[in-house]
Formats: C-alpha cells, structure tokens, sequence
C-alpha cells in the first residue's frame, strides 16, 4: 500500500466516526434523559424510572398487574409519566403493594422491607410463665428483662441463657399492669398508674456465681397517676411525672421527696436528659394558652442560675 | 511592550483553558448537575469516536511500518531516480550528551555500526557539554572505539553559560552543528547534499535507518522543505523497568504512530533527520528554548511560508525508557520527563508571536497550526483527569447525592458500555506492543510476559498521573511564568 491508500483509508475512517458521534450522541443523550418513541401517541414521550429494592432481595414485580421479568434489587427505565401500582412478592413473604408516580427524567425510588409470613418461623421458647417483658442494655449487649411468676429473669436475646436476678412479690395482676421501664447504668425502674419500682441490677461476675437474687422496692407510691418515671443526677434521683405534680425522689432514701413542679394540664408530658440534667416540659404556661415546649435546666439552678 | 503583553498572553492561554475545563466540570456537577451529565455524555461519546478512530490510525500506522521496514531500501536508495546521486550523500549524526553513562553512548555508537549503509559517508559528531566535566574523556574514549569504522568522528565541547542560552540540548546541538558546518566547509562538502540526523545518546537507529532516509530524501523533491521523522520505540532496556513505565513509553510510541497518519499535522519528536542545508538556512536550533525537537520544525514552517512537513520515515529508532534508581525514583523521572515534553506548549506563543506579522501564510493555515497546537496540549492536559478522576465522581456523586435523575442512572450504564467497548483497544494495545519487544534476555525470567500483558491495566493511573498532571503542570508553570529547565532524562540499562 501506498501512502495515498492510506489517506484513503483515514478519510473513510474520519467520516466514518464522525458520522457515528453525530447521529449517536444525540441519541444517547436523549435515551439518558429518558426520551423513548411512544408506540401510541407516535411521540417522544420523557419518560422515567423506578428503582425498586427490598430487603430481602430478589421480589418478583407487577406493575399495574403486569409482571416483569426481573427480581429486586433492580431500576426499571422507559415508564411513562403516571401513578402506578407496583405489586412485589416474594416466597413465605407478604406481598407488597405500594403505589408510585412517575415523573419525566426522574427515578421514583422504592425501598421496602418485607414481612415474612409467620406460619413458618421457627419459634424459639423461653420455659416461663412471662407476664412481662423489656429489652435493655447490659453490659455492651441486649438482653430480655422477663417478668415471671418465679420471678424477674434477665434472658439472652436468643434464649439461651436464663438467670433470675430479682424475687419478684407481685402478683400477676400488678404485673400486668406495669406500663413502662427504665435502665439506668446499675438500677431499672418499672411502674404502673400507682407505684414506682426498683431494682438494683446484679454485677455479671454475681450471675455467674449464682448469688442471692436481688429484691425490687417500692420507691414510690403515686397520689394521682404515675405516667413517667425518668432516672436524674446520675441515678441518685428519680424524676417522677406523677398527674399534675413532678416529684423527685431520693434512690437511697425513698422518703426524701420533693415536689418540684406542677403542671397545669393531664396531657402535660415531661421528658428529661440525664446527660444534661435538663428538664424538658410540654405544659400550658397559663390556663387560657395553648401548649407550650419549655425547658429547666436543674444544673444551673443548682449552681444558682436562675432563669425564671 | 505590546508585544511582551501579547506573548504573555498567549503563554497563559493554553493553561487557562484547560484549568477552566476542568473547574467548568466541577462547577457544572455543583450547579447544573443535569447539564454537567449531558456535557459528559458528549464529551465521552467524542473520546469513545476519537479513540475508536485513532485505533484504525495506529493499525495503518503499525501495518505501514511493518510492511516497509525491512525493504530492500539501500538497493532502493541506489536505484531512485533523483536529480541528485545516492554516492553524493552525505550523513552527519549528531548525538548531544550530558551526563549519560559512557556505557550507554558506546551502545548506541555500536547500534550506528551495524547500519546496512556505507559507513564512508556517515560523519559521527558527540557532542558533549563543558557543565559535564567528564564530557570529552568519555566521549573521547567512545570516538576511539568507532575510529576508523566512520568517515569521520567530531567531538565537541559545548561551552557552558554563553549569553542568551539556557542549558538545553537546543543550545549544545546548535553548537555542534555550527563546527560541522565549519567542518563541512574546510572539506568542500556541499551541504546541499548533507542530511543531519540529531540523536538523543541512548538513540539507536535501525538498521535500515538511514537507508530509508537516503531514499526519501533523494525521492522528494522538496527535500530541503521536508523533515524525516522515525518512529521511536522505547525497547532498549523494556525487560529492566517498572511496568507502569513500559506503558507510558510504549504509549508514546503509539502516539507518534497514529501522529504519523496524520501527515499534514506531524511534527518533529525527538531523535529526527533534516537537510542540514534547510537547519543552517533556519539558524539551528533555538538556544533558549527547552522544546528543541518540535521548534525546529516551527521554525521551518515559518521559514518556508508553510510549505514545510514532516515525513515519517517506515524505519524506527529504538532508545531507552527514562528509570530511575527505584520504582519511587522512576515515578519521579517519568512525569520530569513527561513535563518537558508537555513544555513544548511553549510552541503556541512562539508560534502565535511569528505568525501575527506574517503576510505571507494564509489565515486559514494560522488558524489550522494554532489549533492544532492547542488543541493536542489541552487534550493532554485533561483527557486523563476527566476520564480517570471526574467521570468516577461523576458517577459517585451522581449516585449518592442526585439518584433521583434519570440521566445520572444512566449515566453508570453509559459510562460502562462505552468502557466495555474500548476493550477492544486495550487488546488492539496489547497485541500491537508485542511487535515492539526485542529479544528476551536469558538472564529474564519468563513471567515478565505476565507483567507485559497485565500492564495495560494501569492506564487509568497513568494517563492521569503520568499524562494529564505533567502537562497540566507545565501549563500552569508557564501561565506564572515559573521556567522549567531543561531536564537530562536519566538513561541508562538499570
């Protein structure tokens, strides 16, 4: 071949690739913008995308009642602007049914975690008549606070290991009647309408020595109705929503009480923050007005900052 | 002072533009996320063309060179018909030296000796540099050896700090080329009949070079209006370097390969031939410029109102890939290197400065030349940084913080399948350097196949870290107007 053969060839090569650049880009431009030919309106029509994921991956999709030939995780392109319904199913899982619009150029996302149906779990059974139970922290891990007829047992989350850590002199009744617990670094506290609880929690080196289990003690008996009980100081106190009136109480000297505060409403809450020693407060501030958020800092005011 | 505003500007031209690409990127994913998608799709769609095209460009280039180097060229070259006879030809190979190992200089004088031409019309010239104070002794020891093979060998000691230079190789082969000239005249040598091939020290020609070069040089008519331009491989030492270094190298070769195509935009590179009598009428070399090897071309091209090209001669040269002591040390060489040879973007205002008075050239043909020259250095400097460093964060971002536009979904798919589909000149690389390999040392082992074949998997590192960042630094020096310097790439078997 001569070197004239070759310019031939370039120029062929050069129109060749240029030509391809300028019909294929703006096709590839419009096809990423989501531009796809209509077969009935015979347009171009902007169209969008879902992406659809489940945990557990691999859920059949219908939209509309069509199904399509591929699993979750998955984006499906090319669907035109509109609501749809889109129907995942997956084997021993409740199927999913969750509606979805689609807009031009954009992906509608769907993210959905299933249930599975429960006829087939394997069930896993604590030997116990439980009337209560709680999860709490202990020791870096989690564990089942269970409240039985021989008394509180602190259970594995998987239920392999059981050790009572508290007698327990409820009946069942009051059991049942508990409504709410709290976890403190060494104390839990549980209580109902009436009564406020404590337990101190054994050290781990206790459990596996099998000593004595711990008694719980009454800390408190409500005059109205307790609705929450928060631990306060570093567990020396406990701050105690009682009706109307905030009490704190003394951990180690339950006569020790003190009323710090009344409400003006029975669907006042309180919530406070160990960490800050703040109380925050969902009050009326007068009779007449509305809700209000508010806050007291217990630090300051010990520390001799007032701010009212 | 006009024209020191007009150069300046033109020096911060090349550098501006390619900082402003690059931020222009970044600054559209932030503000116009949709807009940036569709600019990179256009961008990677012409890259994915360009590549594509290239690709047919280096297979001529590779088919060219393979079928016609080793012609039958002396018996060519004695048969040609030309107003001029192949006995009156003369050649003067001038090697410009600095600090290279006297090992490697005898090398490539031993290569020179085995050159299917008769050694009677060859003048050698080592030129050395006085900065080098074991210059003339090991040049002297290396003439010794070849004494008598050629018609002649001239050393010559390039005198250090002369006014209006810059150490470069420009000023010590200008030098050089000004005693050959005396040379020639003290012995009746008609330089209408020399041809000048101006090597690096590391350079050996083919075997066929110069007989190629005598062909084409009696074959042309324009011969005093043409440079002869080979093809370099870096092969001499390509067993003893890191991988990453073969790649750079061997991806220099397939440049001037596919350039070489590209007949009306070629330019001179390193080791070249021209008529000697053409180099005298131009005045050499520029002295005070790093960018010897393509300026010459320039100036040519000025001289000659345009009419001047560049021939890529069918033969090539083999040299040496730039190592260093370790893998740490060879990174630092190579983008050194790297940086000098982006430096020759120094050519746009050079160029720019002689063709705004110039009546005689075309505006058409100043605005093809400039364009040419900043069109391949801006490239250059951002193709290997778009393509390895923001088309992934693109596609990061893309999917992270806008996963909600379509065009960035899809964007992942086109980026993928245009990736997939460039395979096809990662194997097209590989299958075409294999030609390029000499024989294996015994003393190799065999695995280095392995490491032959694998190397091609760090181009994205490499075209960023040793393509674009080098050129882009020598843009950025030369809008701050931070000279570079002339870097002797050290050379040498490690």
């Amino acid at each position: 071949m001569q070197d004239k053969d070759y310019l031939v060839f370039r120029h062929i090569f050069f129109w060749l690739f240029f030509v391809i650049f300028v019909i294929f880009t703006p096709l590839i431009t419009f096809y990423s913008l989501g531009y796809k030919l209509d077969s009935k309106t015979k347009r171009f029509e902007r169209t969008g995308a879902i992406s659809i994921q489940t945990e557990p991956r691999g859920a059949e999709i219908s939209i509309n009642g069509k199904k399509r030939d591929c699993l979750t995780p998955t984006i499906l392109k090319e669907i035109m602007p509109g609501k749809y319904t889109v129907l995942l199913g997956k084997k021993d899982f409740y199927s999913y049914a969750i509606p979805v619009v689609v807009k031009s150029s954009f992906v509608s996302e769907i993210d959905v975690t299933m249930i599975p149906k429960m006829k087939k779990i394997a069930r896993l059974k604590l030997d116990r008549n439980v009337y209560k139970f709680f999860s709490v922290k202990y020791m870096f891990g989690k564990k089942i606070l269970a409240f039985t007829d021989e008394g509180i047992y602190l259970v594995d989350e998987d239920f392999t290991g059981a050790k009572k850590i508290a007698d327990l002199y409820l009946d069942r009744t009051q059991i049942n009647t508990i409504s709410g617990l709290k976890e403190g670094r060494t104390k839990i506290v549980f209580w109902n309408t009436s009564n406020v609880w404590m337990l101190e929690l054994p050290k781990i080196q206790d459990i596996f020595q099998d000593k004595a289990p711990a008694k719980v003690e009454l800390v408190y008996t409500g005059e109205e109705c307790v609705k929450d009980v928060f631990f306060g100081f570093k567990e020396k106190y406990l701050i105690v929503q009682d009706g109307l009136n905030i009490v704190v109480i003394d951990t180690k000297n339950q006569n020790v009480v003190f009323q710090i505060m009344e409400l003006r409403s029975v669907n006042s809450s309180i919530f406070y923050d160990s960490e800050s020693d703040t109380i925050y407060v969902k009050d009326k501030i007068s009779p007449s007005e509305t809700f209000s958020l508010y806050r007291v800092d217990l630090i300051k005011l010990i520390h001799g900052e007032r701010t009212d | 002072m006009e024209k020191e505003r007009i150069k300046r500007i033109l020096e911060i031209i090349p550098g501006t533009l390619s900082w402003s690409i690059i931020f222009g990127f970044l600054g559209l994913l932030v503000f116009k996320p949709l807009v940036s998608a569709i600019v990179l799709i256009v961008y990677l769609m012409f890259w994915t063309c360009r590549l594509l095209y290239m690709s047919t460009l280096l297979v001529m280039a590779h088919h060219r060179m393979m079928t016609k180097k080793n012609m039958v060229w002396l018996s060519l070259c004695k048969g040609v018909a030309s107003d001029k006879k192949f006995e009156d030809i003369v050649h003067v190979v001038l090697y410009t030296v600095y600090k290279e190992p006297g090992e490697l200089i005898e090398e490539s004088l031993a290569s020179l000796g085995k050159i299917n031409y008769p050694k009677d019309k060859v003048i050698v010239v080592l030129a050395g540099e006085e900065r080098d104070p074991y210059s003339r002794s090991k040049l002297e020891k290396a003439g010794e050896k070849i004494k008598g093979t050629f018609r002649d060998v001239i050393i010559t000691t390039h005198p250090k700090d002369i006014e209006g230079e810059i150490p470069c190789k420009g000023a010590n082969a200008t030098f050089s080329a000004k005693q050959v000239k005396i040379y020639l005249e003290g012995k009746n040598c008609d330089t209408d009949n020399v041809v000048l091939s101006c090597f690096d020290a590391d350079t050996c020609p083919d075997k066929n070079y110069f007989a190629c070069l005598t062909y084409h040089f009696l074959n042309n008519p324009k011969r005093h209006q043409t440079s002869f331009q080979p093809l370099p491989i870096y092969s001499n030492n390509i067993y003893r370097v890191p991988a990453f270094a073969r790649v750079i190298e061997m991806g220099s070769t397939f440049w001037q390969l596919i350039e070489s195509m590209r007949y009306e935009k070629f330019v001179t590179f390193s080791s070249h031939s021209m008529s000697f009598k053409t180099l005298v009428e131009v005045d050499y070399w520029p002295v005070d410029l790093v960018s010897d090897d393509s300026l010459i071309f320039w100036k040519c091209f000025l001289k000659y109102n345009g009419e001047y090209k560049t021939y890529s001669l069918e033969v090539p040269v083999y040299m040496d890939i730039a190592v260093g002591k370790n893998i740490f040390h060879t990174v630092a060489v190579q983008y050194k290197q790297k940086r000098r040879w982006a430096w020759g973007v120094e050519t746009f205002a050079f160029m720019g400065m002689r063709l705004l008075g110039n009546k005689d050239i075309s505006f058409g043909v100043k605005f093809r030349k400039m364009f040419q020259i900043l069109d391949s250095h801006i490239n250059w400097a951002t193709w290997g940084i778009i393509i390895s460093f923001i088309t992934p964060l693109f596609l990061f971002w893309g999917r992270n913080a806008r996963e909600d536009l379509l065009v960035f979904c899809n964007l992942s798919y086109i980026n993928g399948t245009i990736f997939n589909s460039l395979t096809f000149t990662l194997i097209l690389c590989i299958i075409i350097s294999r030609e390029f390999l000499p024989p294996k040392p015994k003393e190799v082992s065999r695995l280095v196949y392995f490491s032959i074949a694998l190397q091609w998997l760090c181009i994205p590192f490499v075209s960023a870290t040793l393509g674009s960042f080098p050129a882009l630094d020598a843009q950025t020096r030369l809008m701050f107007k931070k000279k570079l310097g002339f870097y002797p790439t050290p050379k040498g078997k490690q």
